[in-house]
């Protein structure tokens, strides 16, 4: 390979390095682009190995001799080469040799390890996956020590090709859905994508549906859980997310604190996210249904003081509660572009100034801030950062529906709801396990969180090829009282 | 391979959503919205016979404009039937009257007597009218009652829906729901009743209970005669009764001997009792009704030897004694009225077989000769927290 | 035409699913407003009347499994075929088909016109029907495991609905019950009659049974579900029988939502405006069921696409909907389905049992026949 067919491989790129030896034009040459491979192994260890040899004589396996590199870094086709440096590789060269060596060299970019931001946890490791995907499987085989966790690498992308890994624990995993994962991957037919949400979408079961099917995590702990159960993880090159799947709505509303406490701790959380997510559903709707259809429900005890309140609103209750809703999806949305010291201001102006001023000029009622500031907190206290956007944009067409048709329309949204859930997959396998189809003992790790001793089978629902964990006798202590 | 197009079955379903949108669009613009701000909230009305055989209906709004200084608004129209006079009313506010909120319904006893089926019927039938609305019968012109400037009960309606609920579920007056008048106007075998209020200056007052016979009123009766009909065929669970004993029954149990030519009052709460009647004759009609009465002692005007179980005993019998007596005259009483309100015939037409079609005169016949005999057994089981 | 069927194993349901879907289809808008009819004929010993009903429909349920048992994987549509030839069992399933398309028609109106009466009255009709027709359709797409995996959760959602019977029961008058027994058997037996429109729904069974996966678990769990209604209604009847006095009762079209009316919460009033609303989720497996089973008739007998037929069914259904207007007519019609269901659900299954056993007797003897002469 000389100069002019690299430079034209790399589309004449401004960072091609190449290094002669001794003399311009000699025999041997370096090349490297020097934004990618680390230049220190070039000037601090090849070169001076490499002056050691006769230069003008050597061949190729001399070379790979004294250098010490494997035959696995050999290299035999120009556009391999190219596409090892592009993947920081150094390469060497000899002229009129069959073949040449690539020598991988660390990248030079990338952060370090970090606490988990998206979804953080009070117990528990306090560590996320970067965007690196060697470092990341890095954390994941250091806290998996096992060999049956098996690595699959692909890769997809039709113009610019990116690194996918699929892992998974081959002893448990059902084989149909490493194959459904693979063969997704594989047939996906896109010029490019850079980041597992991304992906996540081309290769969900709907993606029209507003549901997540596929589980998205920063959080090793909460991927090593879902190996262990027999899910399949997939790593994404330049993204800090890992994929898990399949997965199931009910996996949504758990987090990997519920492991770290103790089980009716867990348990009293689960249900309080399950409860915050209905509740975060209905309160507005019910608040614009009673208000604009059925006035006879109002309790006596409430009837006046909702009166007082609503009595200088002029909007009807429907434009009143979508006002205040889309005020709290704008600060929401400020809160999260801005850098994390002015989105404090943001909750401040919007909690304290824009409450107090809105219902002192008469624009909502006092009540209605109440509900929409309650519906607002529970669709936070989703674990899934996607789960939780989803609830907060289904309460839109949720409140127009109660401010059509009154509590009819929100039954038939939630009618809705079900039906569209119910014919949900994900990679295939029924998304509203374990409620449909009912399994009564997956129960134990879904609506509640069972002790831990009492939790010795793996989920069903991923068909692990082993369907214990461990056995029931070793976790129970079999004495009498007083033994 | 998966492509990203938009497949046949894409199009169709944008089809669907456009059809669904226009759907929706469309019922914005049809559907019947009541608007609870723009609702005329009545909480109470009231029915008035006029001369002219015509019916003034007075409706009592919670007033919640904050401009205004009068808590409620009043609108009083006269008209043939109760829908005619709402939408007369209509004519009067800025805001759609509707009785989706009413709570409690007064008739006067002028048209109480006239008959109450008809008007009650209208409400019965309305679906955006509660069962659990509360009927009375007021005394003089409800419209009187309304109109009248209060000063301390705030919303009127309100008011007088929270005075009847509290006294129903303190069991002082017998539950008088809409469905419960209707279910005894349709029974033959049971005649309703509804409380008996009257306004004393400041204050309205539940001054006893209305007898019906069928859907006229007749005459009405004191609280305290209500709870012997009750005792009679229901259940108590908080029942209170007061009774006054002369002195001397208690005899050595008297603290002091100058008190023994009193009276002594003898307040007992708490009641719960269970009634059973039996029917002992078919023709004529005899009732053998035999109550059970658990009661607590709560106050007594003079210092008694309340430690000594003979007292306790005493003031039991004394108790069912006077019990008896009372309730062979209220049972009296309403047979001089010709009404049922303890429900007789409920009870003879589940004891005898074949009375299931039994006519209205049939069984106010079988009342008018029917024979009593009660039986109370009392237990005082507590004596408050001294002795 | 087959008249067995294969199903694929990921379209099947499990048994318990069907007693579910029994159920389900049972309790509909009949629930609302069955006690008049009924005390209408028995009096206060209306309940005696819906225990008997019951009974008789558990017997049917027991016809019906033991017909279809006789099959390895058959179906209403394949077994007329079978029994009546070509021609009229083809006919016979055209009209079971329509019987249930009219079914689904019926229970829809109902609910609209209940809807109409208590919550909404100016509602029009073509509203409504379209949200409800096309909730249906969405989920009939899904497929029946879609429809039963609704069903199961309407049903989980709504049972508990019965509890709220608490708060008449404190106005209850017992002594309305007594004396038992007082009518005669033939009013009994008109009661009963009374009962048809309310318990039919069960003969969805027909239909469904080539889909259920362990069959040897089907009968109980069918039996299961139709005693679950029983109970309900029997339990709703009493209620209403001490709640409501006769004379008011026959004067009560919709005494359950009467019976809700009744219920209050602290921070709720007016249940019954709840009730009605949550019945749609009540509803709409009635709807989906019946346009499913009358669809899969369409496809058995002449083979067309499901998925066409139930979108060549909905206009239809709408169209009628649209037609009934007034609730006389309504009235009318549910007085002629519910003669149809009495013939349709109770005695021709019962005819159906019968001669499907000595068709099976006479092959078995004509086989028997036959391979005693083999050897010769």
């Amino acid at each position: 390979m000389d100069q002019e067919m690299a430079r034209k491989w790399l589309s004449n790129t401004g960072d091609l390095v190449v290094e002669h030896i001794d003399k311009p034009n000699g025999r041997v040459r370096l090349y490297y682009l020097s934004t990618l491979a680390d230049a220190s192994i070039v000037y601090n260890e090849l070169i001076p190995k490499l002056r050691l040899l006769p230069l003008e004589t050597v061949g190729i396996d001399e070379v790979e001799k004294q250098l010490g590199v494997a035959s696995s870094n050999r290299v035999y086709e120009v556009q391999e080469a190219v596409s090892r440096m592009i993947h920081n590789a150094i390469y060497v060269h000899v002229e009129g040799a069959a073949f040449g060596l690539a020598i991988p060299s660390d990248g030079t970019v990338g952060r370090s390890i970090q606490a988990p931001e998206v979804e953080s946890v009070v117990l528990g490791p306090q560590i996320a996956f970067v965007e690196e995907l060697n470092v990341n499987l890095c954390i994941i085989r250091k806290y998996m020590p096992t060999t049956h966790l098996f690595h699959e690498r692909l890769v997809a992308g039709t113009e610019i090709p990116v690194d996918i890994s699929v892992l998974y624990l081959e002893n448990i995993v059902d084989p149909e859905n490493v194959n459904t994962v693979r063969q997704r991957i594989q047939e996906l037919n896109v010029d490019s994508h850079l980041d597992s949400s991304i992906l996540a979408q081309y290769i969900t079961d709907n993606e029209r549906s507003l549901f997540p099917t596929l589980q998205q995590t920063e959080r090793p702990d909460r991927v090593i859980h879902g190996l262990r159960q027999g899910q399949v993880a997939i790593l994404v090159e330049g993204s800090p997310f890992v994929l898990l799947g399949p997965t199931t709505l009910l996996q949504f509303f758990q987090s990997p604190d519920d492991y770290y406490l103790r089980w009716v701790l867990a348990t009293f959380n689960r249900i309080m996210r399950m409860f915050a997510m209905i509740l975060s559903l209905l309160l507005t709707p019910v608040y614009v249904a009673t208000l604009t259809y059925h006035y006879e429900m109002i309790p006596a005890d409430l009837l006046l003081s909702l009166a007082q309140s609503r009595s200088r609103v002029p909007f009807p209750p429907l434009w009143e509660a979508l006002l205040m809703e889309i005020i709290i999806e704008l600060l929401r949305e400020a809160g999260a572009r801005l850098p994390t010291k002015v989105g404090q201001t943001i909750g401040i102006v919007g909690g304290i100034v824009i409450g107090q001023a809105i219902v002192q000029a008469g624009f909502t009622s006092n009540i209605l801030i109440i509900i929409v500031a309650l519906g607002a907190l529970s669709s936070f206290i989703a674990p899934s950062y996607m789960i939780g956007s989803t609830i907060r944009v289904i309460r839109f067409p949720m409140i127009l529906l109660a401010g059509l048709l009154g509590a009819m329309g929100i039954v038939a949204g939630f009618s809705f709801l079900a039906s569209h859930l119910l014919r949900q997959t994900s990679l295939g396998r029924p998304y509203m396990y374990p409620l449909y189809p009912v399994r009564f003992e997956d129960w134990k790790d879904g609506f509640i969180r069972a002790p831990l001793s009492s939790l010795w089978l793996r989920f069903k629902f991923f068909n692990p090829q082993q369907k214990k964990r461990f056995n029931r006798e070793q976790g129970q202590m079999k004495k009498d009282i007083d033994e | 391979m998966r492509t990203f197009q938009n497949s046949p079955t894409g199009a169709s379903r944008r089809r669907l959503l456009k059809l669904c949108c226009s759907v929706i669009l469309l019922v914005t613009g049809c559907s019947d919205r009541q608007i609870f701000d723009e609702t005329g909230l009545v909480t109470v009305v009231g029915y008035d016979l006029e001369k002219d055989g015509n019916i003034r209906g007075t409706i009592v709004m919670p007033s919640i404009n904050p401009e205004a200084k009068e808590k409620i608004q009043l609108i009083s129209t006269v008209g043939k039937t109760s829908k005619g006079i709402r939408d007369k009313a209509n004519l009067q506010s800025d805001k759609r009257v509707l009785g989706g909120q009413l709570r409690v319904a007064l008739y006067n006893e002028a048209l109480a007597k006239q008959g109450l089926g008809n008007i009650v019927d209208t409400l019965y039938r309305d679906p955006s009218i509660s069962s659990r609305l509360y009927l009375c019968v007021y005394e003089g012109s409800t419209y009187d009652l309304l109109t009248y400037p209060y000063k301390e009960l705030g919303d009127i309606g309100i008011y007088m829906y929270r005075m009847i609920e509290q006294n129903v579920k303190g069991e002082k007056i017998p539950s008088t729901t809409m469905h419960e008048f209707f279910r005894a106007y349709y029974d033959h075998g049971i005649d309703p009743q509804l409380p008996y209020v009257v306004r004393k200056g400041n204050e309205i007052e539940i001054k006893g209970v209305a007898l019906f016979q069928g859907d006229r009123y007749v005459g009405w009766i004191t609280p305290k005669e209500a709870f012997l009909i009750k005792l009679i065929h229901g259940n108590f669970r908080i029942g209170s009764y007061d009774t006054a004993v002369p002195a001397k029954v208690f005899g050595k149990y008297t603290l002091h001997e100058k008190d023994r030519k009193k009276e002594v009052h003898l307040v007992f709460d708490t009641i719960s009792s269970k009634s059973t009647i039996k029917l002992t004759n078919a023709s004529p009609a005899h009732f053998d009704v035999s109550i059970k009465l658990d009661t607590r002692i709560l106050e007594l005007t003079m210092p008694l030897k309340v430690d000594k179980s003979d007292v306790l005993q005493i003031m039991e019998r004394e108790l069912e004694k006077e019990l008896e007596e009372k309730l062979l005259q209220v049972v009296k009483k309403m047979q001089d009225m010709n009404v049922d309100t303890a429900g007789f015939g409920i009870i003879y037409r589940a004891n005898r077989r074949g009375m299931e079609e039994m006519t209205v005169e049939e069984w106010r016949k079988m009342i008018k000769q029917a024979t009593f005999r009660f039986q109370v057994d009392a237990t005082i089981i507590r004596n408050g927290v001294m002795n | 035409m087959n008249i067995n069927e294969t199903i694929k194993p990921t379209n099947t349901i499990s048994a318990y699913l069907a007693g579910f879907l029994v159920h389900a289809t049972q309790i509909g808008v009949g629930v609302l407003g069955y006690q008049r009819i009924i005390a209408k004929e028995a009096g206060h010993d209306a309940w005696i009347a819906v225990v008997l009903a019951g009974l008789a429909t558990h017997l049917i349920v027991l016809a019906m499994t033991h017909t279809l048992k006789s099959y390895p994987n058959a179906d209403i549509y394949g077994i007329q075929v079978d029994i009546f030839g070509k021609w009229l069992g083809t006919a016979l399933g055209v009209m079971y088909a329509i019987y249930f398309f009219l079914s689904a028609t019926l229970i829809l109106r109902t609910y609209v016109e209940v809807v109409q009466t208590w919550m909404f009255p100016n509602l029009p009709t073509w509203v409504l029907t379209a949200i409800i027709l096309f909730l249906a359709i969405y989920t009939i797409m899904g497929g029946i495991r879609v429809v039963a995996g609704y069903t199961f959760f309407s049903v989980s959602a709504t049972i508990w609905l019965v509890c709220d019977l608490y708060y008449p029961l404190q106005y209850a008058q017992w002594e309305y019950l007594f004396p038992i027994l007082e009518v005669n058997a033939e009013q009994l037996f008109r009661g009963m009659l009374g009962m048809t429109l309310s318990s039919i729904g069960f003969e969805i069974l027909y239909v469904i049974y080539p889909y259920v996966q362990n069959k040897e678990r089907l009968s109980r769990s069918v039996q299961t579900g139709v005693l679950v209604t029983n109970l309900i209604y029997t339990f709703v009847m009493i209620v209403s029988l001490v709640f409501f006095s006769q004379g008011q009762l026959m004067r009560t079209i919709w005494a359950t939502l009467n019976l809700k009316k009744m219920v209050y919460f602290p921070i709720l009033e007016r249940f019954e405006l709840i009730a009605i609303s949550i019945w749609l989720l009540v509803i709409l497996p009635n709807i989906m069921v019946y346009i499913w089973s009358s669809a899969r008739g369409f496809k058995r007998l002449f083979g067309w696409s499901l998925r066409k037929t139930v979108v060549m069914i909905l206009p239809v259904i709408y169209v009628i909907c649209l037609l009934l207007v007034s609730r006389n007519q309504i009235n009318q019609l549910n007085d002629l389905y519910s003669k149809i269901g009495l013939y349709a659900a109770y005695v021709y299954p019962l005819v159906l049992f019968v001669l499907v056993k000595w068709k099976q007797r006479r092959r078995r003897i004509k086989e028997g026949a036959t391979d005693a002469n083999v050897p010769k």
